[in-house]
């Protein structure tokens, strides 16, 4: 009768144990909700547990607080996530970086004379490093304005609290299609990063890989990636 | 091990839970957000009224700036003293102010008002009704208003709708007139058309004032309607007198500054558009950030517009009133009612 006992107890055991799933967080700024991009990941990958931040802040804090086995960010966003190793690249017309360009009203801006002009972004990094990161890429220090979601970049060119804009040329046309301002913009000759996945450890790898194969066209449009690339 | 409790360690636990509690309520109202590498760091002491929405705001300014500054949170009630202002002052000697609701923004104007020789550190006024109008009255003080303008509700309004939103009427009392003339302003880059009725401030009859308006509106065509969070147009006896029977006829949208507004039941707002009350915080948090970056000083800075909002329809109240909307876009609401 003791092997009944055994049964019970491995049974009793396996009853006990959670449920396995790996975590990913996600983390891209968009127009879309976050609660919506939730739904629609966690539909097509049943056996990851999703959980999409529409904060910067939130993100950053949950990543420290509770780090999952993957995320899912703009590559700026995942350079600085240690211990996260990028494992998959979007793309985007076959390349994995877009051009991004100053947006003004009326007046194109001179990215010679930047220097003492407020441009607008949505904040990635958090307030310092944010800053470092986007006079980087200016090659000098730029006053920024931080918006916490995309939509808001709009306004603060509608009531004249930035000189500008710093948004990729995919989001400058949908901006472009919402308002009629009479927006202009300025080639930088600037490139970041697409959406990229990046892992703690390698042991995600398959079921991660696996579930971003299997995102359909409306959650990478809503990314701003057409494909993606196993690195 | 089974632990068990004698009377007098019964009384000891009992006593060190007396005096935590002492010592927490010692604390309240006045909570700190300090954290272990602020000792050395500046103090931003905010004034707040109590609830969700101002906790948010306050947490929006207290997460962008906790690495630069050490936030010293003191809740104010409709009976709170001029000198809780000042004793507050007094303990926290801060480099900026932040006044968040109305009431704050009064009593610390009382403060100024009793200390006309002292010198003030900067204040920010946010989450406060018409602050152009009472921020005049602070020294030292700027601020982000709290009313959303036209352009960006109407602006989201239309890229979620079928048809083209070119004009928008408003019904407005007399002395909103100059905030109206600005909202206008920016509406018009945006190629739309505000449409402005104007009743007096005050009268026996503003109910029959508020009707004859909106029905004036229709007969203009506008496209929509843009309804203010104006206590005096906007309460049940105006709903039940001017707007209801004028709008639930009209096949329009309306947009409205407030939730309840969008209820189905009352089949008025199809539309909200309101403060998203943390990413305020943030753009305060973003003014303070600049002050302090300034040497605490505020310049000749302008009150700001808020940027950003919170989205939400009632897709059942626009097909009732048969208005086109694209499915598309629900995605980007922030609620919708089904």
């Amino acid at each position: 009768m003791r092997w009944k006992y055994f049964l019970s107890l491995g049974l009793c055991a396996m009853l006990a144990l959670p449920v396995w799933a790996d975590n990913l967080f996600v983390f891209v700024p968009t127009d879309v909700r976050a609660k919506s991009i939730q739904q629609d990941i966690s539909a097509v990958c049943p056996d990851v547990t999703v959980t999409v931040f529409g904060r910067g802040r939130d993100f950053r804090k949950q990543v420290k607080k509770t780090p999952p086995d993957a995320i899912l960010s703009l590559l700026p966003v995942i350079n600085r996530a240690s211990p996260f190793e990028p494992v998959m690249r979007g793309v985007q017309n076959g390349v994995t970086e877009e051009e991004y360009v100053l947006v003004s009203v009326d007046e194109s801006l001179s990215p010679e004379l930047i220097k003492n002009k407020k441009i607008g972004v949505v904040d990635l990094l958090g307030r310092k490093p944010m800053s470092k990161f986007i006079s980087q890429l200016f090659k000098t220090d730029i006053k920024i304005k931080r918006v916490t979601k995309q939509e808001d970049l709009l306004p603060l060119l509608t009531f004249g609290s930035v000189d500008g804009i710093f948004v990729s040329e995919r989001l400058y046309r949908q901006i472009k299609n919402k308002s009629n301002l009479n927006l202009v913009f300025t080639r930088l000759n600037i490139k970041v990063g697409l959406v990229s996945a990046a892992l703690a450890t390698d042991t995600a790898k398959d079921t991660i890989v696996s579930c971003l194969k299997k995102f359909n066209g409306q959650i990478n449009v809503t990314l701003g990636v057409d494909q993606w690339r196993v690195l | 091990m089974a632990r068990s409790l004698t009377p007098k360690s019964h009384l000891n636990g009992w006593r060190q839970h007396y005096l935590l509690g002492l010592l927490i309520l010692s604390l309240l109202p006045s909570l700190s957000f300090a954290n272990d590498a602020n000792e050395n760091t500046d103090t931003a002491l905010v004034f707040s009224a109590p609830g969700l929405a101002f906790e948010e705001v306050v947490d929006g300014i207290s997460g962008d700036l906790e690495d630069d500054l050490h936030f010293e949170v003191y809740l104010l009630n409709k009976d709170s003293k001029v000198a809780e202002i000042e004793q507050q002052l007094k303990k926290h000697q801060p480099k900026i102010i932040v006044l968040v609701e109305n009431n704050a923004i009064n009593l610390y104007a009382k403060y100024q008002k009793k200390h006309p020789q002292q010198m003030f550190p900067p204040s920010v006024a946010v989450a406060a009704l018409f602050v152009d109008r009472f921020i005049t009255k602070l020294k030292n003080a700027t601020g982000i208003r709290y009313e959303i303008p036209a352009v960006t509700s109407i602006v989201n309004m239309r890229s979620v709708l079928q048809k083209p939103v070119k004009k928008v009427g408003v019904i407005h009392r007399a002395w909103m007139q100059s905030a109206i003339a600005e909202n206008a302003k920016y509406c018009l880059a945006e190629g739309i058309e505000l449409v402005t009725v104007e009743i007096p401030n005050k009268d026996k009859r503003l109910d029959k004032k508020l009707k004859a308006g909106l029905k004036s509106l229709l007969k203009k065509k506008v496209d929509a309607l843009w309804v203010l969070n104006d206590n005096a147009l906007l309460n049940a006896k105006m709903l039940r007198s001017a707007w209801l029977p004028v709008i639930t006829k009209a096949k329009l949208p309306v947009i409205v500054g407030i939730k309840p507004m969008l209820s189905t039941k009352l089949n008025f707002g199809t539309f909200a558009i309101v403060p998203d009350h943390y990413a305020l915080g943030v753009q305060a948090a973003s003014i303070i950030a600049e002050i302090m970056e300034e040497d605490w000083v505020i310049g000749d800075r302008d009150i700001e517009q808020p940027v950003s909002v919170r989205k939400m329809m009632n897709i059942l109240v626009l097909d009732r009133k048969r208005v086109k909307y694209r499915q598309d876009q629900l995605q980007r609401m922030d609620e919708v009612v089904r």
